[in-house]
C-alpha cells in the first residue's frame, strides 16, 4: 500500500495564558535574535491592536490576543524552527503566566476518489441511522475524537477529521496535543514539554492520520 | 476560501486549526469578535501573494563543529533516517544566507532540509536549504542555577 503523503502540512503551537499583544510586533523579535532583520523587514501586518497582533513573516504567521499566543509553520515548512522561536520568545519572557498548552498538526490528503472520499466519511460516521430521516446523501462534515491522558495530568489528545477546504476530494486532519499547566511554575513546565516532546508530538499527528486513512481504505 | 485576508494556503490549514486549537469553548466573546474582524473578507488588492511551497524530502540537523576559510564542517544526524549514522559534511559558506553567515561558528546548530519547491506558476526544482537555529544564548541566572545544582550534586556524591 503506498504511503500517504499530505499536500499540505503545516504546525501550529497555541499558549493560553495572559499576554500582551502590543510586544509582539515583527521587530521585536529581530530585536531578540529570534528572527532574521530580512525577514521581520518583510513582513505582512495584518493587525496591530493593544487585544490583537497579527501578522506574516516569510516562515511563520502569528496571532496573538491577550490571552492566546498562536504561531503557526507556513504549509510544508518543517517544524523545527517553530519550536526553537517559541521556547526562544518565552526565554525571553520568562515571567508570561502561561495555563495551557497545545501543539498542532495539521495535514491536508488528497483523497484518490471521491468514492474514496465518502468511504472514508462512512466509515467514520455511518450513516445508518440517519439514511431513513435525512434525504439526500448525508456526508460526515466534522469529527472530534478526544481521548483524555492519566498522565500528566490535564493533558489531552484531540483529532478532528473534516473534508479539506484546499483540495477535493481531499480529507483535513488537525490533531492537538493538549497540556494544562499545573502550578505557579506554567511556563516552565510547558516550556519543558515543549522542548522534550514537540518532536514526538508531529509524529504521532502524522501516525495518527496515516493510521486512519489506511484503515479507510482497506 | 479566496476572499480571507491570510494567504490561501495557511487560512484553509489555519482558519481551520484556530477553530480547534486549545480550549477553544473557553474564549470569550470579545476574542470571537475580534476573531471575525481578522478573517472578514477584504478587497482582492490587499491579497497576499501565494509563496512557493516546498516539500521537504530528507531533513538533516546539522552542528558546525569547524569553521574554515569559505567553508564550515558539521557533523549532522538523519532526521527524517533516525538510524543512519551521523555524518561529517563539508557546507559552502555560500549555501548559507547572508543574514545566518555571523551565526556560523563552532557549536551552531541548523536545520538541513532537501526537498522540491514548487513556484506559484508551477515550476518544480530540487532545492537544498540550510537554516541557523536561532536559540537564545544562557542567562547569567541560570548559569549559576546550574552551577549551584551541580555542586549539589557533586556534594552528594563525594560526601562521605
Amino acid at each position: 500500500m503506498p504511503e500517504h503523503t499530505p499536500e499540505f502540512s503545516g504546525s501550529v503551537i497555541v499558549l493560553v495564558g495572559s499576554f500582551n499583544p502590543a510586544i509582539f510586533q515583527p521587530e521585536w523579535f529581530a530585536r531578540n535574535g529570534l528572527l532574521p532583520q530580512g525577514e521581520v523587514d518583510s513582513a505582512e501586518l495584518q493587525v496591530i491592536h493593544p487585544h490583537l497582533c497579527q501578522f506574516e513573516t516569510e516562515s511563520f504567521t502569528f496571532q496573538i490576543t491577550t490571552d492566546r499566543f498562536t504561531a503557526a509553520t507556513k504549509p510544508n515548512t518543517i517544524a523545527g524552527p517553530l519550536q526553537d522561536l517559541i521556547l526562544g520568545t518565552f526565554y525571553v519572557l520568562e515571567h508570561t503566566p502561561v495555563q495551557a498548552m497545545g501543539m498542532n498538526r495539521v495535514l491536508h490528503f488528497a483523497m484518490e476518489s471521491e468514492e474514496a472520499w465518502h468511504r472514508l466519511g462512512d466509515k467514520l460516521a455511518p450513516k445508518e441511522p440517519w439514511n431513513d430521516i435525512l434525504k439526500g446523501r448525508p456526508g460526515m462534515r466534522n469529527l472530534d475524537i478526544l481521548t483524555q491522558r492519566e498522565s500528566p495530568k490535564g493533558s489531552s489528545l484531540t483529532v478532528k477529521v473534516q473534508p479539506s477546504l484546499l483540495i477535493q476530494p481531499g480529507v483535513y486532519f488537525e490533531i492537538n496535543d493538549h497540556y494544562a499547566a499545573s502550578g505557579s511554575a506554567g511556563l516552565k513546565s510547558m516550556m519543558e514539554i515543549l522542548r522534550n516532546q514537540w518532536e514526538t508530538s508531529q509524529k504521532k499527528g502524522e501516525e495518527i492520520a496515516r493510521h486512519i486513512l489506511e484503515w479507510a481504505a482497506a | 476560501m479566496s476572499n480571507w485576508r491570510i494567504s490561501p494556503e495557511l487560512s484553509a490549514g489555519l482558519k481551520q486549526s484556530l477553530s480547534n486549537t486549545t480550549v477553544d469553548q473557553e474564549r470569550p466573546d470579545n476574542e470571537r469578535e475580534f476573531l471575525a474582524y481578522v478573517t472578514r473578507p477584504i478587497p482582492k488588492y490587499t491579497r497576499h501573494k501565494i509563496a512557493a511551497i516546498l516539500r521537504p524530502r530528507q531533513l538533516w540537523e546539522g552542528t558546525v563543529v569547524e569553521c574554515q576559510n569559505g567553508s564550515f564542517v558539521a557533523r549532522v544526524i538523519d532526521r527524517t533516517e533516525p538510524s543512519n549514522t551521523d555524518e561529517l559534511v563539508t557546507f559552502e559558506l555560500d549555501e548559507v544566507s547572508p543574514e545566518d553567515k555571523k551565526l556560523v561558528q563552532p557549536g551552531a546548530s541548523f536545520y538541513w532540509t532537501i526537498g522540491v519547491e514548487r513556484s506559484p506558476a508551477g515550476q518544480i526544482q530540487n532545492i537544498d536549504r540550510v537554516m541557523f537555529r536561532r536559540l537564545p544564548g544562557w542567562r547569567a541566572s541560570s548559569v549559576r542555577d546550574a552551577e549551584r545544582e551541580a555542586g549539589s550534586i557533586a556534594e552528594l556524591l563525594f560526601s562521605e
